[in-house]
């Protein structure tokens, strides 16, 4: 073998490695996760919806009954829930890159395959970014839309196909949050203020994080084939006057 | 004599539902996943934390587990993807406190490199530590943790003929900082 690495191999052999812990003792303690069995094209599009945000209040955490009846809304019975005491590493909200690359409207129709729905009176975004096949639609603050926690955006608009194939979900609670049915456009949908937590998706059956998204308070809600996240401190009525302006 | 289960064996189990097999699938390759992940986030809580998960994700996963594949590539994939995950948030995270502090980023350390004895053990250490992440983390896993060509295409996610030549590549930079470092 040449020298290097044999060097190499006895440098493995001395570094004083970190002590593994005792992860066997933390994955038996660890509850079971399992995906949920998503069988009409709706539950699979509220599934995505929530892998596109997640959130869900701690007040409902506190009281499983408030808890179950938002999932039941949500056709998300079955997904487990794990309280976490901070957001884990990644989830920190402050990056507008984490909601993709910046291309421009007629770039994210050509990649996504789809033609963002805009809000009428908001007209085209002041930037467009995508990540996969999830296109974000970014306003610039202006009165009425106060400006979000950490980027110069006073809305954010999220739009994705729903229907992902197979979806393995985890939520992860954060305190102080509060969860309201709503309806847009007679479809069902989630408006979600105060503290946040997240979700994880896999398509596929694949095991891996999405990445984490802003956070504000959010208006989620399926129409059209299409999970929609709306992000702005805009309150709520406003929030949901916009949300019902789009077209499918 | 005592005939220790095989990884098939146990992970045969584990796919049916055997909690134990799977315990025991951890404690056999905690080590090697733990420093896999360590090798990639760079520090241990991070490291311990994807490890973990990796784990518990990994058991969700079971019943999409090949029966008769190699189980700890399989576990490497799951829990060196947590691992990068990690690393990108650490990133965007150490990213916002460069802005707001304007100090220079650390690099990602080789485990107590400090600690090593003989002047030739730490300046390899050192210069491995100054290649870039990519280099650095294909040499770490193929010789510093001896994992098998196939094992580190599976936690770096990529074909084995590609760790063959990252690995020639990495080892020619390797020797390149050694000897500016000896010049």
């Amino acid at each position: 073998m040449p020298e290097l690495e044999t060097q190499l191999r006895a440098l493995g052999e001395e570094l004083a490695w970190p002590a593994t812990p005792d992860l066997a003792a933390a994955v038996a303690a660890a509850p079971r996760r399992r995906a949920p069995r998503l069988r009409r094209p709706t539950r699979r599009a509220l599934a995505a919806a929530l892998a596109v945000l997640l959130l869900i209040p701690a007040a409902a955490v506190a009281f499983p009954g408030a808890r179950d009846d938002v999932l039941e809304w949500l056709g998300l019975r079955d997904v487990e829930i794990r309280r976490v005491p901070a957001p884990p590493a990644g989830t920190r909200p402050e990056l507008e890159a984490d909601l993709g690359r910046e291309v421009t409207l007629a770039q994210a129709r050509r990649e996504a395959g789809f033609d963002p729905a805009l809000p009428p009176e908001l007209g085209p975004p002041d930037r467009v970014r995508i990540l996969g096949q999830r296109i974000s639609l970014i306003y610039a603050p202006r009165p009425g839309l106060p400006a979000l926690e950490g980027v110069d955006a006073g809305l954010i608009l999220t739009e994705s196909r729903g229907g992902i194939p197979g979806v393995y979900l985890q939520k992860l609670l954060l305190g102080g949050g509060k969860v309201e049915r709503v309806r847009v456009r007679g479809r069902r949908g989630a408006f979600i203020s105060g503290e946040h937590a997240y979700l994880y998706e896999t398509p596929r059956g694949e095991v891996r994080e999405d990445h984490p998204l802003l956070a504000g308070p959010t208006l989620v809600w399926v129409g059209g084939g299409r999970v929609h996240r709306l992000e702005t401190t805009a309150p709520r009525a406003e929030t949901l006057r916009i949300a019902r302006s789009i077209e499918p | 004599m005592t005939i220790e289960a095989t990884d098939a064996d146990l992970a045969a189990r584990a796919r049916s539902g055997d909690d134990r097999a799977f315990g025991m699938l951890v404690e056999r390759h905690q080590t090697v996943a733990f420093r896999t992940a360590y090798v990639i986030c760079g520090n241990a809580a991070d490291a311990e934390d994807a490890a973990q998960d990796g784990f518990i994700k990994a058991r969700a996963a079971m019943g999409r587990f090949r029966e008769g594949a190699p189980f700890r590539p399989w576990l490497l994939t799951i829990v060196a993807n947590e691992a990068r995950n990690r690393r990108r948030a650490a990133g965007r995270r150490s990213a916002l406190a460069l802005r707001a502090a304007a100090e220079p980023v650390a690099p990602v350390p080789l485990p107590e490199a400090a600690a090593l004895a003989g002047s030739e053990r730490r300046e390899l250490a050192t210069a491995l530590a100054a290649l870039g992440p990519e280099h650095r983390e294909v040499i770490a896993l193929r010789y510093l943790l001896d994992l098998s060509e196939a094992e580190c295409a599976a936690a770096l996610g990529c074909r084995p003929g590609t760790v063959k030549s990252r690995l020639s590549r990495a080892l020619g930079r390797l020797r390149l900082e050694l000897e500016g470092a000896r010049a």
